[in-house]
C-alpha cells in the first residue's frame, strides 16, 4: 500500500483518468442535441477520437505508474530512475493534454453555443 | 391423519417457512447495512490503522517504528489534501470547458498552474519517502508488503480511483 501510495502522490493523483476524458462521455448527449446531420457526423467522428486517446492515454499511464512503482519499490534506490520515470508520465499528460484541446476546440467549431450548453451544461 | 390434521400442520409449515424467510431477510438485510456502513473514508481510515500496526510489530526498533508511523500520519493528510485537490481541479476544468467561449489560452494557463502544483509536490514526496527509506529496512519493507488486509485492498482500490 505505501509504494502504491508515494506512486499515487508523486504522479499527482489518478493514474486512470486525465482532467478533459469527461469530455469524451458526453458523446450521447451530442447524438441528441446536434440536428444537422453533417455536423452531428462530423463531431461524433471527433468524440469517437477523443475516447480512443483517452483509452491509449490511460494505458501509457498505468505503464508508467507501474514503472514508478517498482523503482520505489526496489533495494538499490536512485533519485535518476524515479526522475525518469517521473518525467516520462510527464510528457505523456502533457501531450496527451495538448492533443485533447485541440479535439475540444475543433468540436467547438462543428457545435453551436447554444447545443454546446444542453451538451454540457455548467454545474 | 384426518383432513383437519392435515390442513393444521400445513398452515403451521407455511407459518415456520414464512417466518424462517423473514428472519433470513432480516439478517441478509442487516448484514447489507453493516456492509454499506464502510465508507470510502471509514475504509481508508481502517487501512492506514492497519499499516501502522503492521510497522509496529515489523519494526523492532522503537524509534525506527515512531519515525516510520510518523511518515504513514503525514502521507494520511497528504492523500486526504490530494483528494481535495483534484476535486477541486475537475471542478474548475468543468467550468472552463462549460463556456463555449473560454479562450484556449485560459484552458493551457490552468493546465500548466496544476502541473506546477505537481512537480512542487514531487519534492516534498521524494522527501517524505527518502525518510521512510531511512526509518525502514529492506526487509522490513518486504514484510510490509506481504501484509495487505482487506481494508488495504479496498483503499488502494479507492485511491487509484482518485
Amino acid at each position: 500500500m505505501l509504494i502504491t501510495l508515494f506512486t499515487i502522490l508523486l504522479l499527482g493523483g489518478s493514474s486512470t483518468t486525465g482532467l478533459l476524458d469527461f469530455i469524451g462521455d458526453a458523446r450521447d448527449e451530442a447524438k441528441v442535441v446536434i440536428a444537422d446531420d453533417d455536423r452531428r457526423a462530423e463531431a461524433l467522428g471527433n468524440f469517437k477520437t477523443i475516447k480512443k486517446l483517452t483509452e491509449s492515454r490511460n494505458k501509457q499511464v498505468k505503464n508508467s505508474a507501474k514503472e514508478l512503482s517498482t523503482v520505489l519499490a526496489s533495494p538499490e534506490l536512485y533519485d535518476a530512475d524515479i526522475d525518469k520515470a517521473w518525467f516520462v508520465y510527464f510528457e505523456t499528460v502533457e501531450n496527451h493534454n495538448a492533443e485533447m484541446l485541440d479535439l475540444r476546440y475543433e468540436l467547438q467549431d462543428q457545435i453551436t453555443g447554444e447545443e454546446w450548453e444542453r451538451i454540457f451544461p455548467a454545474e | 391423519m384426518t383432513l383437519l390434521e392435515r390442513t393444521t400442520n400445513r398452515e403451521r409449515l407455511i407459518r415456520f417457512s414464512s417466518a424462517a424467510a423473514i428472519f433470513v431477510a432480516l439478517i441478509l438485510s442487516l448484514s447489507g447495512c453493516a456492509n454499506n456502513k464502510a465508507t470510502p473514508a471509514e475504509i481508508e481510515q481502517q487501512a492506514f490503522d492497519d499499516l501502522r500496526t503492521e510497522l509496529r510489530e515489523v519494526i523492532d526498533d522503537p524509534s525506527r517504528a515512531a519515525a516510520a508511523v510518523a511518515v504513514v500520519d503525514e502521507l494520511e493528510v497528504d492523500l486526504a489534501d490530494l483528494r481535495q485537490r483534484i476535486a477541486t481541479r475537475k471542478q474548475r476544468v468543468r467550468a472552463l470547458n462549460a463556456d463555449y467561449y473560454t479562450p484556449r489560452a485560459e484552458f493551457e494557463a490552468y493546465l500548466n498552474q496544476v502541473a506546477q502544483e505537481i512537480r512542487q509536490n514531487r519534492n516534498q514526496v521524494s522527501d517524505t519517502y527518502e525518510r521512510f527509506l531511512a526509518a525502514v529496512s529492506a526487509d522490513e519493507r518486504a514484510a510490509i508488503r506481504k501484509a495487505q488486509t482487506q481494508a488495504m485492498n479496498a483503499a488502494i482500490q479507492s485511491i487509484q480511483s482518485i
